[in-house]
């Protein structure tokens, strides 16, 4: 036991960008089951983040009212988010929903209460390890009782064939707003937990290089497996750890890992699982 | 009892009339046989009504209801279901959640009420779990007929449902076809294999140029000198 504690005390860092790392992996594996290539997870994360901390740091709200505003932001945001882009499909709806993102971090980059460029300061370590986990656990739990639904048959029929979904009585429109707001709630809970486990927001933590290492965790998991999502996550979470010793060029492993995955197993570690 | 009501409906692509004041309805339990040449309006006419086009005149009713303005999921929770010239099922998914999808409007299904579906198109030995995908062509298309009844529909618009079949499998799919009528569900056939429209149609309606050309008793109809002239181009 002794040991155990040594080591987590050694790597709690990495156990938790793991846990939180998985938590936004399965967010943007819920719009890819529904076949949205929405790429503003790192941007719903951001708003959960900035909204926590404003509402417990600034305003001094209860951790829970500040952390379920947060959550809820996300998600409004995220279903807010869905109209506009309604029409948009695949690389076009990517290419705005990285638009969008952009459009998060600089205001956060402008704004007085987020701190700016200088970031938002002396955010209290409310939150740990367990509550990382639990919420995973709780995310996970979510997406297995889900499974199987009505709901969850629209998401895979509206990836399939949109059209030929609306031809059996289908909202897609629906299923797509319903998504995106699902998917800003599950990274904007993955932003309260790194706000409160970081002590320190800037607008940068929330750029396009965080959701892109998203959309790595998925390709490499599986795109429309959430198991594959979480395990794509925390095998590209601990990688560059584990290749540490190779100082600057350590990430040059995640690059190669992701080229073999296309090359040689294009369904990710979801696809070796099934064979 | 009438069904389904069209109203001179028109359709425009552009500057191109694709329909153009176009009158039809079909009664519960009736199979109307929709011919006519590439190019006729057929498919457009199927996706007016279902939604995926819109109306630039016309009215279309189901019941009480009017379609037209309504959108494609809205009109087949109404009661239309359809089938697709090249066959669109969900082919990743498994034959079981085909089905699951196309009930939808009405809930759910249990496997009894699956595998009636697929008896009655003449895939009772499909695995339930198979992917939609596995199966052969012809099997696809009788699949999607059990899908679009699976939501109970008043009208079934098939959109050349015998398109790469064999003499065969046409025959046992005229049968099915009549089936379908014979359990009060309007049939709207278009189809190029005019035999079979011939043997299974209570009525046929011809299009040509949008427009529609003839209309009635399916022997009639094919004699008729106006409709060998435009669409047959000789006598069947």
């Amino acid at each position: 036991m002794p040991d155990f504690l040594e080591l987590y005390t050694r790597y709690r860092t990495v156990v938790d960008q793991i846990g939180i790392n998985a938590i936004l992996a399965l967010s943007l594996a819920v719009c890819l089951r529904a076949g949205q290539l929405a790429l503003a997870q790192a941007a719903f994360m951001g708003i959960g983040a900035y909204v926590a901390a404003i509402t417990v740091v600034t305003l001094r709200w209860p951790l829970a009212a500040g952390t379920f505003v947060a959550i809820a932001s996300a998600a409004a945001v995220g279903a807010l988010l869905a109209l506009p882009v309604e029409r948009l499909r695949g690389v076009f709806l990517a290419i705005a929903t990285i638009g969008f993102g952009e459009i998060v971090r600089i205001v956060a980059y402008n704004l007085k209460i987020t701190g700016g460029g200088d970031g938002f300061n002396g955010i209290p370590p409310l939150l740990s390890t367990p509550w990382i986990y639990a919420a995973l656990l709780a995310i996970g739990a979510i997406f297995f009782a889900l499974r199987g639904s009505r709901f969850a048959l629209a998401m895979q029929t509206t990836r399939e064939d949109e059209a030929a979904s609306q031809g059996v009585g289908i909202d897609t429109g629906r299923v797509r707003v319903t998504t995106l707001a699902c998917a800003g709630a599950i990274a904007g809970t993955a932003g309260v937990l790194y706000a409160f486990t970081n002590f320190f927001l800037t607008p940068t933590d929330f750029a396009f290089g965080r959701m892109e290492q998203i959309l790595v965790y998925c390709v490499i998991g599986g795109v429309t497996s959430p198991l594959g999502a979480v395990a794509g996550a925390t095998l590209m979470t601990i990688l560059p750890e584990a290749f540490r010793f190779l100082r600057d060029f350590r990430e040059v492993t995640n690059g190669i890992v992701l080229l073999a995955v296309i090359v040689f197993a294009p369904g990710g570690i979801a696809g070796l699982w099934k064979r | 009892m009438e069904a389904l009501r069209l109203e001179h409906v028109g359709v425009r692509y552009g500057g191109v009339a694709a329909l153009e004041g176009v009158s039809l309805h079909v009664d519960a339990g009736e199979i109307l046989g929709l011919i006519g040449p590439n190019g006729a309006g057929k498919t457009t006419l199927v996706n007016a009504t279902t939604g995926f086009v819109p109306l630039n005149s016309g009215t279309i009713v189901i019941g009480d209801a009017r379609l037209d303005g309504k959108r494609p999921f809205e009109i087949a929770r109404l009661g239309v279901a359809r089938t697709y010239q090249n066959v669109r099922l969900f082919g990743a998914l498994t034959i079981r959640e085909n089905l699951r999808a196309g009930a939808m409007r009405r809930g759910d299904l249990d496997d009894d009420a699956m595998r009636a579906l697929l008896g009655q198109a003449g895939l009772l030995e499909a695995d339930l779990d198979a992917a939609a995908s596995s199966l052969a062509y012809g099997d696809q298309r009788r699949l999607e007929i059990a899908r679009s009844l699976a939501g109970t529909p008043q009208i079934l618009m098939l959109d050349e449902p015998a398109a790469g079949m064999n003499p065969v499998e046409t025959k046992a799919l005229g049968a099915l076809v009549r089936a379908i009528a014979a359990q009060g569900i309007g049939v709207l056939l278009i189809e190029h294999d005019v035999a079979l429209v011939r043997a299974v149609s209570d009525r046929v309606v011809v299009l040509n140029f949008g427009m529609v050309l003839a209309t009635g008793a399916p022997d009639a109809v094919v004699r008729d000198p106006a409709v060998i002239e435009a669409y047959l181009g000789s006598a069947v």
